[in-house]
């Protein structure tokens, strides 16, 4: 370090403590928002590490090659070979997207820029995004509450919203195909009706927001491929039914909606085009209902997720994905899954009616199982997994630790290629046991053994 | 906000969301300081720290030791703010390292507090004059002309006085640090 760095670096320094000290500069609370810039990105399917990274890298160049030799073969082109089962282009994968706090912000971006998350935006601020021509995604979320120096969230006294009308003044942008919107409960719906109308926007998912019965009626009768209402409220019955009358829609979750009634949620059974379908964390059997840091009320809980609604939603033809994390449901529910042909995922997480009976009627189909936090992970239950034969990636992180016979009897006969045993107590012999078993092991963070 | 992820949805994601809250409170604030002793300003110290901080929850870095994940985001924040640097880069590499160096020394276990109680002590010592011309600069954002017309000093005189000050401070904390 020469004499001229290490001076420029204490005068910087100084700068820094001038400023905090006598210039009321504090350090930002960045918590909500790196954990809702983490949410709009997807679940990883494993976890990568610096040294798997080049066999990934490797693979993907193979798996390329292939549909490309495939496409050559069969004369189709790339594009329509990503989703061989419906033809559709993929939803939206959230890359990077730009971070935006305010007009100035949004107006420094590159005009090819693709996505965007904008805290904190007003009226405004949001006529600036027009510029944005290639525009494809878009999440919006309201700062509603603040820590002061680490201390506890207290709600905002005046969070940034934006309303229908200035919202509205986005329905040029042509180029836009997802949309997020959380916690702006300012917005009532004839601007976002016309948004989505005017765009051709495929996926919207509104997050703590108010959405009405008459407003899911509007949305329905749009192209919409992908409605996701997470932890939102004030719809009921003839919103859900307006949803299963929807032509398009291949995707809907009603994640955290927890003052849904059973008899709403087995309206789905209606829609039929239905391929993806998360009623995880829903009624007042969830675990985490009641802990939420929503600008609206909490509603009182509904009946939720039970038996009866998976034996609606059990027969749809085209229903790939399930989750019913944290549902009231039983062997009894479970055993309707078994007809299905199409069901691949199942998320069955913290649902601690779930016995060997039940497990031996998961359908054949089954390719990923999520059994996390489950209670009572016997190694009956274990066996009755041993008839899954297409179960390649397996969730039992949290559980009670099971027999390690068990779990390796299982592995060798459904040819593991994921297992999750994060929340294990397991000595180093049953780690290194373990990490022979399935071709990825996410060990995750596990207790310290006493 | 209230993110999407403080839904009741399910375990998992609270979880991992809890636990990436813990790790964004902890470390947040000592990277900030690190960004801002470097010469980043408030603003791009405030989308540096969040950068970093994603990186290091996306390459899940929560599960490590504090001081290894303190010194992973601080190797990342550099990187970070080298890749705004290309005019200058071989400048501000040399910049940060001079910076790591001293973070390392005097803030590294934590993350600038006691410097700053250092600084309280040696502006406590201070003549009210000096006091005062650094409350209205830094507090107040008077300009140099406004500090010249108040000390009743030309606006030369008011650089050579601030110039003094600060290596007056700088001396102090750094006595005080020993």
């Amino acid at each position: 370090m020469t004499q001229a760095n290490d001076d420029a670096a204490k005068d910087a320094r100084m700068e820094w403590l001038l400023r905090e000290r006598i210039g009321n500069e504090t350090p930002p609370d960045l918590e909500h928002a790196v954990l809702a810039q983490l949410q709009t990105e997807p679940t990883p399917v494993a976890i990568p590490n610096r040294n798997n990274r080049l066999l990934v890298a490797a693979i993907v160049v193979i798996g390329v090659a292939a549909v490309f030799a495939v496409s050559q073969i069969t004369g189709d082109t790339p594009a329509a070979v990503s989703n061989p089962q419906q033809g559709e282009p993929e939803f939206v994968t959230w890359q990077d997207p730009a971070l935006v706090r305010s007009r100035q912000d949004i107006e420094a971006l590159p005009a090819d820029t693709k996505q965007v998350f904008g805290i904190n935006l007003d009226n405004d601020a949001l006529p600036a995004l027009l510029r944005l021509r290639k525009l494809e995604a878009i999440a919006l979320t309201v700062s509603t509450f603040e820590a002061k120096r680490g201390g506890p969230l207290k709600p905002k006294t005046d969070p940034v919203y934006f309303t229908d009308e200035g919202f509205e003044r986005l329905a040029s942008m042509s180029s836009l195909r997802a949309l997020v919107l959380e916690g702006h409960i300012k917005l009532k719906g004839h601007g976002l009706v016309r948004v989505v109308k005017d765009t051709g926007l495929r996926e919207l998912t509104l997050t703590s927001m108010a959405v009405t019965d008459k407003l899911l009626a509007e949305l329905a009768q749009l192209p919409l491929q992908a409605l996701r209402l997470h932890g939102s409220q004030e719809f009921g019955d003839a919103g859900i039914k307006a949803i299963a009358a929807s032509k398009t829609l291949r995707e809907v979750s009603l994640r955290g909606c927890t003052h849904l009634e059973q008899e709403w949620i087995a309206n789905l059974a209606n829609l039929k085009s239905l391929e993806t379908l998360n009623l995880s964390g829903i009624g007042s059997h969830t675990l985490f209902s009641g802990i939420r840091l929503s600008p609206l009320p909490e509603p009182t809980p509904g009946s939720g997720v039970t038996d009866r609604v998976v034996r609606a939603v059990a027969p749809l033809p085209k229903l790939r994905s399930l989750d019913l994390g944290s549902a009231d449901v039983t062997d009894k529910g479970i055993a309707a899954l078994k007809e299905s042909r199409s069901l691949r995922q199942l998320g069955l997480q913290s649902i601690t009616e779930l016995t060997a009976a039940g497990a031996h009627c998961l359908p054949n189909s089954l390719t990923s199982l999520n059994l996390l936090g489950h209670r009572d992970l016997d190694s009956q239950l274990l066996k009755a997994l041993l008839g899954r034969p297409n179960l390649t990636d397996l969730n039992l992180g949290w559980c009670r630790n099971p027999s390690l016979d068990a779990i390796e009897q299982l592995c060798k006969a459904a040819h593991l290629r994921t297992l999750n045993v994060s929340g294990w107590k397991l000595t180093d012999a049953e780690r290194d046991r373990l990490s022979k078993l399935a071709a990825q092991i996410n060990f995750g963070k596990q207790p310290k053994r006493r | 906000m209230p993110a999407f992820s403080h839904q009741p949805h399910g375990p998992s994601l609270l979880a991992k969301d809890m636990e990436a809250s813990a790790f964004v409170r902890k470390h947040q604030t000592a990277l900030w300081r690190f960004l801002r002793s470097v010469g980043c300003d408030a603003a791009l110290a405030d989308e540096l720290t969040q950068d970093a901080l994603l990186v290091a929850l996306r390459r899940e870095v929560t599960t490590r030791e504090e001081r290894t994940a303190a010194a992973f985001l601080r190797t990342t924040a550099r990187n970070l703010w080298l890749k705004r640097r290309h005019a200058d880069r071989r400048r501000a590499e040399q910049l940060f390292d001079a910076a790591e160096q001293l973070w390392q020394t005097d803030a590294s276990t934590d993350g600038g507090n006691a410097l700053l109680d250092a600084l309280d002590q040696c502006l406590a010592e201070l003549p009210e004059r000096s006091t005062t011309a650094l409350m209205r600069a830094y507090r107040d954002g008077a300009s140099r002309g406004e500090l010249a017309t108040e000390l009743d000093l030309s606006e030369h005189g008011v650089r050579n006085m601030m110039h003094r000050l600060r290596n007056a401070l700088r001396e102090c904390i750094e006595r005080r640090m020993q």
